[in-house]
């Protein structure tokens, strides 16, 4: 068997060859001419040169398929910022190498560090401190009170309760069933949904829950414990429905749209006439019209995608959060430890709803929760949390790596010497 | 400039759809070939482990869980050249060495190091079975032998 290895070299040069073809098209496009475009551009490749280059130098051992997803992402979505508005796009830029560094953060965290198991009580802590501080002190946007002002920026602390929540929950549940840690799980679980469902971010309710569930039956394997969540979601969600008037809003102006079009239903109804309008193929970059989608820049960007790149585009978009999302699973299958392997379900399964959440939202499969596309869309909380994300994940594969390569050293070097051979052969 | 850039738009419609397509196509094909050489090397030859030590129980909380692959040879102590490095401030720089000969395991102390095995103090080379426990210092570890 011979050992086939991913050369890059030409997923990253495709990579290359659409970011500067598409912001050619922008800038050529300008009218005048936007200075900012080219800027953005080189910062945009600099960054992802500069990123890719270090990390697989200095960890050899990383995840690249998932790597290159996330740039790949992170660049679509940085591309029609710019189309959309080019101050966006600075500040996704400026997010985007904020996010990069939480991510080695994080890398090296979960490589270096043992002392995660211990951080329960602490992230407990933390995130219903968080939860309540915004809704006491938060600012109400598009909705929801979800955001707390600090100096010039706003920040979401939900997005960083939804990753503690995932090491909440691996280091109760990553020694088997213990009633006492499972009511602890349950406690935070449930005021951390309390806390968001009163400050009516859905979105991440619908996270978290779904995350617990997922993680609660990975590391159970009980089909009584997964039936009992479900039902309680179900209950839970019911209950929702019944007292809060903004669940009930949602819900009817998913059943409808177009019986408000020019009130609450605006938006779905031009976000579906973008989709639409795109085609499979696309109306092509800067011949859509993503400005009369409310919001585009963040929640949906997905629309603006499929409008000017295409249905097709679209689902290839969509089959790249798939791929991300089972590299997540497959590093949580080679972990040597339980509580890597949750924690590796627990970041596959965010991305996984997130996304899905996000997507159905926009094509009107789900109502709309104000959720943001990981990578691609504008948000400084959220691309940072999704860059944690991919961290931690990449921080547990390297670990992974390096154990395999331990244990099997003696095949690696007998494959290499074959390789080496064939090599030589064909010379 | 105007027909330059009707024509880059068009020819992008194509060509960014192809690179999308490349670029997921490689992966899931390196995903595919990288699943398969991990399958075949796992059945290409045992692995360098021959056995696995797991903590079950420790003073200090942290040291739980964790899983050691034993090799031919595995030094278990608290020094940072040991195969089996365990920071614990009961376990000594050279505490014990866990070894094979063929099938069989054996554990023998170094130096002045208190060793136990199903919790008796062990004075010189001693058999481990398959599901013995195993204590050096204030660690307990249970004995998986592959």
């Amino acid at each position: 068997m011979r050992k086939r290895s991913l050369h890059t070299g030409s997923i990253v040069s495709a990579i290359l060859l659409f970011e500067i073809t598409a912001f050619a098209i922008l800038a050529i496009g300008s009218s005048p001419f936007d200075l900012r475009i080219p800027a953005i551009a080189v910062g945009a490749i600099g960054m992802f040169l500069f990123q890719y280059g270090t990390i697989t130098a200095f960890f050899p051992g990383c995840d690249r398929p998932s790597l290159l997803i996330v740039n790949f992402l992170a660049a679509i979505g940085l591309i029609m910022q710019t189309r959309i508005n080019a101050e966006y796009a600075i500040r996704q830029l400026l997010w985007m190498g904020i996010g990069m560094v939480g991510m080695v953060v994080a890398l090296v965290g979960m490589r270096r560090l043992t002392f995660w198991r211990k951080t329960r009580i602490p992230f407990i802590a933390l995130s219903l401190v968080l939860l309540a501080a915004t809704l006491v002190f938060g600012s109400e946007q598009y909705g929801a009170t979800n955001w707390i002002k600090l100096g010039g920026f706003t920040v979401q602390p939900s997005e960083f309760v939804k990753i503690m929540t995932v090491f909440v929950l691996a280091s109760l549940l990553d020694r088997g069933k213990s009633v006492p840690k499972m009511l602890l799980a349950l406690f935070h679980v449930g005021a951390c949904m309390l806390l968001l469902l009163m400050a009516k971010d859905l979105g991440a309710v619908l996270l978290i829950a779904g995350t617990a569930i997922v993680m609660l039956y990975a590391a159970t394997g009980s089909k009584l414990l997964l039936g009992l969540s479900f039902g309680t979601g179900a209950v839970g969600a019911a209950a929702a429905y019944k007292l809060f008037s903004h669940v009930r809003t949602r819900v009817a102006v998913w059943r409808n749209p177009w019986a408000d079009y020019h009130g609450s239903g605006y938006q779905i109804v031009q976000g579906l006439i973008g989709i639409a309008s795109g085609g499979l193929f696309g109306l092509g970059l800067t011949r859509g019209a993503p400005g009369a989608i409310p919001v585009v820049h963040a929640d949906y960007i997905f629309a603006a995608i499929c409008q000017e790149f295409g249905l097709i585009f679209g689902l290839i978009v969509i089959g790249f959060y798939l791929v991300f999302v089972v590299r997540g699973v497959l590093i949580a299958m080679d972990s040597r430890n339980s509580f890597d392997a949750l924690v590796a379900v627990g970041c596959a399964t965010l991305i996984c709803l997130q996304s899905f959440i996000i997507i159905a939202g926009v094509c009107k499969l789900l109502p709309l929760t104000g959720i943001t596309m990981p990578f691609a869309s504008y948000g400084g909380s959220s691309l940072l949390s999704c860059y944690l994300i991919l961290g931690v994940l990449q921080g547990i594969a390297i670990k992974n790596n390096d154990i395999y390569r331990e244990e099997f050293e003696d095949v690696y070097d007998r494959l290499e010497a074959d390789e080496d051979d064939e090599w030589e052969d064909d010379e | 400039m105007q027909t330059l850039l009707t024509v880059l738009i068009e020819i992008s419609r194509v060509l960014f759809l192809l690179i999308a397509l490349y670029v997921l196509l490689r992966i899931l094909d390196a995903s595919a070939a990288e699943l398969a050489f991990k399958r075949a090397i796992r059945r290409s030859g045992p692995g360098r482990f021959m056995g696995v030590l797991e903590v079950i129980d420790a003073r200090h909380s942290e040291f739980i869980g964790e899983r050691y692959g034993l090799k031919w040879e595995n030094e278990i102590g608290s020094a940072r050249r040991c195969d089996i490095r365990i920071s614990d401030p009961k376990v000594q720089k050279k505490h014990a060495i866990v070894f094979f000969q063929g099938t069989q395991a054996f554990v023998a102390p170094m130096g002045k190091a208190r060793v136990y095995v199903e919790s008796r103090l062990v004075s010189g080379r001693t058999e481990l079975h398959d599901g013995d426990s195993l204590q050096v210092g204030e660690v307990l570890m249970v004995v998986t032998l592959l």
